[in-house]
């Protein structure tokens, strides 16, 4: 039979069936894409957090035995003051070797305040650099930040946050980085990363001294790339890019992939359920017709693919419609909600992408046997009078 | 056109108490002219016209159709003929619910495009429809615009022979005669197989042909009867 049965008959006549259809598969993708969207405001933060700065700017925290604190003293106890004169020892003895090695651009000591990032699920801290005024510009200019309101950091316990993190937090100018804490901000940079730093004061014993470590970028494992020069720190913490990335899979991503995968299957099984009844109860509706066209001249197979290329209309309209609809919704989102909470998100989120489209797929593969079922039962008009 | 040997039609032909819808006789039908056959329920004239029209196939007996036997053709053979040679018009009118009266004449075409749409709507006009009642629904018409369309369904595609089962049985008298005068006409130049079981409207039959237990009994002119 080369005549095909118009699909668009259908469609045309049955605006209002077919919308349900749409809206049913477009709320899926809708529902889970911005879910994912949600989440990702989570992922993509830390991600921000742990990945983005510490390309720039790397940090280690050295440890009593890579200090080469005897464990005598140890035992004794140490003060603030002798902990730091050790620090000060190990830099200068390997600052030079750190300048040689490929991708260091400088090193040097600071002491660390935190500021937190809070996200929808759960806050992450970033390291605040406090060290003196020169090192300090030289790190805003190495950064790329810009100074946005307020004025730099001009004495100690001052510092300048990123826009973002002043509005994750709701600070304001003037407040004190923490509850407990004499460091004041001054002003507010604009930066694209989650960063901040200030003036240490140096009346105070570092309480937390770590060696800020200022990359150009390509410095991926801190730890290896110091070993080259001869500089073992074996006990030390690392803070940098591999130990991030480490981090953001293990505390992060795992952490919300049992979320994401519960929200996508929950929301794919009660969809498949819906548009499959939907569909059963509207090919019933269509029993006679089909019946018809068979007692006419059509074959079960033109029925089929005229019922294919209705489906597929379906799906189509339906994929379209949503990826619009969602567009305009994470554009609305990330305007008045996510920037306001000085969060980072993704729009474009392939994996989540290609599994909405494979669930279509699985969708459209299942709604094909009560489809092949109703078309096996068309009988042609002399066998539905005999049925009466 | 149609010669038909010997045929039968046995329902539940696996079970102890067999039924003989076509209990085995000879028929011969014309190229052209309107054929009526008559007869009360049961009587197997319905189960002739699946038969002649490849809807059923008999349980023996042969059907020539221009000399062709078209009981043994392949599926898309079947549905290749009464497409291109067959029209139908069935005793409900099984109109599609959703289309327009001139959808459902398009929906039955051989070929889709504007000559078509034109064709289907001058049978539908010919047929008495008004324009308005061209793009309305079936639900929106009455049973004998319906009837109409479905006539002008089985007509779209120029048919050599049109089925016709019934197709007064929902209709008032005037409206009856109404389609009997379009059958009668298309009949000038096709063969029109009409059954009913209402004598009256064979008034103007070329032929009629009385069906009683499965068997094909007289044949009478219609002139007169």
């Amino acid at each position: 039979m080369s005549q095909k049965i118009p699909a668009f008959y259908y469609i045309k006549n049955n605006k209002r069936r077919v919308s349900v259809l749409v809206v049913s598969l477009a709320m899926f993708f809708i529902i889970t894409y911005m879910s994912m969207f949600l989440l990702s405001t989570t992922s993509e933060t830390f991600r921000s957090v742990l990945t983005e700065s510490t390309k720039y700017i790397q940090y280690i925290l050295l440890t009593d035995k890579d200090l080469d604190i005897d464990a005598g003293i140890l035992q004794d106890g140490i003060t603030e003051e002798d902990h730091m004169n050790a620090v000060n020892k190990k830099y200068n003895g390997i600052k030079g070797d750190f300048k040689k090695c490929k991708g260091i651009e400088d090193v040097f000591i600071v002491q660390t305040e935190y500021a937190y990032v809070t996200s929808i699920v759960g806050n992450y801290y970033i390291e605040i650099p406090m060290t003196n005024k020169k090192q300090m510009d030289m790190l805003l200019k190495h950064m790329g930040a810009e100074l946005a309101d307020g004025r730099l950091p001009e004495k100690e316990d001052e510092v300048v946050l990123d826009r973002k993190i002043i509005k994750n937090y709701g600070y304001k100018k003037g407040d004190t980085l923490n509850r407990n804490s004499d460091v004041k901000i001054v002003g507010i940079i604009e930066c694209d990363y989650y960063f901040g730093c200030g003036i240490a004061n140096n009346n105070k014993t570092f309480t937390n001294p770590e060696l800020c470590v200022v990359t150009d970028g390509t410095v991926h494992n801190l730890e290896k790339t110091i070993e080259k020069q001869g500089v073992i720190l074996e006990n030390s913490e690392f803070i940098d890019l591999a130990n991030g990335e480490k981090k953001l899979q293990d505390e992060i991503i795992d952490t919300i992939s049992g979320s994401t995968n519960f929200i996508f299957a929950g929301i794919m099984v009660i969809v498949a359920i819906l548009v499959v009844i939907v569909n059963i109860s509207y090919m019933r509706d269509r029993r006679s017709e089909w019946c018809l066209y068979s007692s006419i001249g059509y074959s079960r197979k033109a029925v089929y693919y005229s019922m294919l290329r209705e489906m597929l209309f379906v799906f189509v309209t339906a994929i379209l419609s949503a990826a619009v609809v969602s567009i305009i919704l994470m554009k609305l989102l990330d305007i008045f909600l996510i920037t306001e909470l000085g969060l980072t998100c993704l729009y474009f989120i392939p994996g989540t992408l290609i599994e909405i489209l494979c669930a279509y797929i699985a969708l459209f593969g299942i709604l094909q046997i009560p489809v092949r079922f109703e078309i096996y039962k068309i009988k042609t008009i002399d066998a539905i009078d005999d049925d009466m | 056109m149609f010669n038909v040997k010997n045929i039968t039609m046995i329902y539940d032909i696996e079970k102890e108490n067999k039924m003989y819808a076509l209990g085995g006789f000879d028929l011969e039908l014309p190229d052209k002219g309107l054929v009526g056959f008559i007869g009360p329920s049961g009587s197997g004239k319905s189960t002739l016209m699946y038969c002649l029209s490849t809807l059923k196939r008999p349980t023996d007996g042969e059907i020539l159709y221009n000399g062709k036997d078209i009981i043994n053709l392949k599926d898309y053979e079947r549905e290749d003929l009464r497409r291109k040679e067959f029209g139908f018009v069935f005793q409900r009118h099984f109109l599609v619910p959703y289309m327009s009266a001139l959808d459902n004449v398009i929906i039955a075409a051989d070929k889709s495009n504007k000559q078509t749409e034109e064709r289907a709507g001058d049978i539908l006009r010919k047929l008495g429809l008004g324009e308005r009642e061209l793009k309305k629904r079936p639900s929106k018409l009455s049973g004998g615009q319906r009837q109409r369309v479905a006539i002008g369904r089985a007509m779209i595609n120029n048919p050599k022979v049109l089925f016709a089962d019934e197709p007064t049985a929902a209709l008032d008298h005037e409206n009856a005669f109404a389609v009997m005068r379009i059958l009668k006409e298309y009949s000038e130049t096709h063969l029109v197989l009409v059954i009913t079981h209402d004598l009256s409207i064979l008034k103007d039959a070329d032929q009629v042909i009385e069906m009683w237990d499965g068997m094909a009994g007289g044949r009478r002119g219609g002139e007169g009867i």
